[in-house]
Parts: structure tokens; C-alpha cells; sequence
């Protein structure tokens, strides 16, 4: 992983770490915001355009791939390289819920 | 439909003034006038509306470069319930009602880092495009003209309104840039 997609997206943003959390499977657009809606219990919601410029972006910098496109919508899946991202937001935000004592009100 | 039915306006907007647009586009609607959808036509100084029940719909204006994802683009936004209702140069229009909608689901954008991005792209598609006539058109044509010994009033008229449109243009880039900065700031201190 080079140095400007770490410097890029580690940390990221919440709308940008549930896209690519989500993208774990086959999803569109769409169907990210909704499962995301779901999944926050409405408090995080990722717009037309805030989705159409995080997807275009995350794609160009290969951390998702175009998969299929059904009906005009486009499919994409994580990369590798994506996965990687993920899973060094994943411990750090890991270790952030452990130092704040989150681990032991489980 | 009948002339009485369409109205035109002409007002200029720069790309960069998407948010004006918007606005405006708005406002007409709730006056009972609707944006007519025009594909891949219109221009920056005309707008064509059709009489409609006034009503409260929100107008956006996305940006998509990729010509190949046209059709993409347009069907991301339905989606999420948007109406497409037209095009230029890259910059799309959309509308949506805005009865029983919450504020997320009338904006385009749900976080600043993609309101920055809307704006450095609006700018960025202008700034060098400007600064290419300046020196291809504005430039030569102000030498040759500054250098002709038999100039006519109407020469100079003439160049110093081109300079003028020039000028406009620089300093609506710098203007709008800081408006759309400071309206994120604003939406931002609201939170």
C-alpha cells in the first residue's frame, strides 16, 4: 500500500468506511445507503452525490472494482488493496473502543 | 403546448454558480413555473419554463465528468427519488419534491468533504478554460487592436467589454469559491 492511500484514508471518513464495509459483497449505490440506514438505525445516510463521488474516487484509487452493471446500476466489489484499508481502520477503531473502556460494558 | 404555457428567462449563470441556479430553479418552481427538461441543449443565459402547479420542489446540480457514465449517473440519482431535468457542459440538474422530505433527503451532498469537491470541480472545469482565452483570444486581440494605428471608437468599445466579460469571469470564480466555502461553514455551525 503506498504512502498517499494511507495518507488519503486511514483514518476515513464514516461515509467512506461503511461504503467499503459494505462493498465486503456485491452492492450498488443505492442499496449501500439503504443497508447503511438500516445498519445505523438512521443516523448515518450517504447521499446521491456523496455516494457517486466516494464510489468514483475509491474506484480510480483501486480500493473497489466495478463488478456488473444491472439496469444502469453499477455493481462494485472491494479489492484487496481495499480490504487492506479496511482492516487497519478496522483495528484502529478497534483500539479506540478498547481505550475508552468499551470492552468492558459488553 | 401553447406560448403562453413556456416561459423564457435569460439570466447568466457561470458553472461555478451552480448554487445560484439552484435557487433560482427553486424559487420559479414555487411560483408555478417548472424548469422544461431540455437534453444536452440550453445554454448559460437562457432558461425555458413551463407553467405547473406552484409547488415546493428543490432543484440540485451534480457534476459528472465521465461521459461514459452518463446513464449511471442519472440512474443513481432516481434512485434516491431525484428527477432528472437536464444538462450542461458536465453539470446535471435535478428536481425533487420537497413535501414530507427531511433535509438529508433534499441534498445531493451528506458531508463536506463531497460540498469542497462539488466546488473545486465547478472551478477548476473554468479556471483553466479562462485563462486559455485569455492568452489565445484576449490577448492578441488587445495587441493588435492597442497596435493599430487606424482603431476605431467601436474597436476599443468592443475590447474593453471583452475585458470586462474576462474580469467578471475571474473574480466570480474567486467570489463563488469563498460563497460556497462559507455556506458549508454555515451548514456546518447550524449542526
Amino acid at each position: 500500500m503506498d504512502d498517499r492511500i494511507k495518507r488519503v484514508y486511514v483514518p476515513m471518513s464514516e461515509t467512506a468506511f461503511y461504503i467499503l464495509f459494505c462493498l465486503r459483497r456485491e452492492m450498488h449505490g443505492y442499496s449501500i445507503t439503504q443497508t447503511v440506514k438500516e445498519m445505523t438505525g438512521g443516523e448515518v445516510i450517504i447521499t446521491a452525490g456523496t455516494m457517486y463521488g466516494t464510489l468514483s474516487k475509491m474506484e480510480k484509487d483501486g480500493l473497489i472494482s466495478f463488478v456488473r452493471e444491472e439496469e444502469k446500476r453499477k455493481l462494485y466489489r472491494i479489492t484487496a488493496l481495499g480490504q487492506e484499508v479496511l482492516d487497519l481502520e478496522i483495528r484502529r477503531i478497534r483500539r479506540l473502543y478498547r481505550n475508552i473502556g468499551g470492552e468492558k460494558n459488553e | 403546448m401553447s406560448e403562453k404555457n413556456i416561459k423564457k428567462t435569460y439570466k447568466w449563470f457561470w458553472d461555478f454558480d451552480y448554487d445560484k441556479q439552484e435557487k433560482y430553479y427553486t424559487k420559479m418552481h414555487a411560483k408555478g413555473w417548472a424548469l422544461k427538461k431540455q437534453e444536452r441543449e440550453g445554454t448559460a443565459f437562457e432558461q425555458r419554463f413551463e407553467k405547473c402547479e406552484p409547488a415546493n420542489v428543490v432543484y440540485k446540480v451534480g457534476y459528472n465528468a465521465v461521459k461514459t457514465g452518463r446513464g449511471s449517473f442519472i440512474k443513481m440519482f432516481e434512485d434516491y427519488g431525484w428527477e432528472y431535468c437536464g444538462e450542461m457542459n458536465d453539470f446535471y440538474c435535478f428536481r425533487k419534491s420537497a413535501d414530507g422530505a427531511s433535509a438529508e433527503e433534499l441534498d445531493i451532498f451528506s458531508d463536506d468533504e463531497s460540498r469542497l469537491n462539488m466546488s473545486k470541480k465547478a472551478v477548476t472545469v473554468w479556471l483553466p478554460m479562462l485563462t486559455m482565452c485569455t492568452f489565445c483570444i484576449l490577448i492578441p486581440q488587445t495587441v493588435s487592436i492597442l497596435g493599430d494605428t487606424e482603431r476605431g471608437r467601436a474597436d476599443l468599445t468592443a475590447l474593453i467589454l471583452h475585458w470586462a466579460v474576462y474580469v467578471w469571469g475571474y473574480i466570480g470564480v474567486f467570489v463563488s469559491s469563498r460563497r460556497h466555502k462559507k455556506q458549508i461553514k454555515k451548514s456546518w455551525d447550524q449542526k
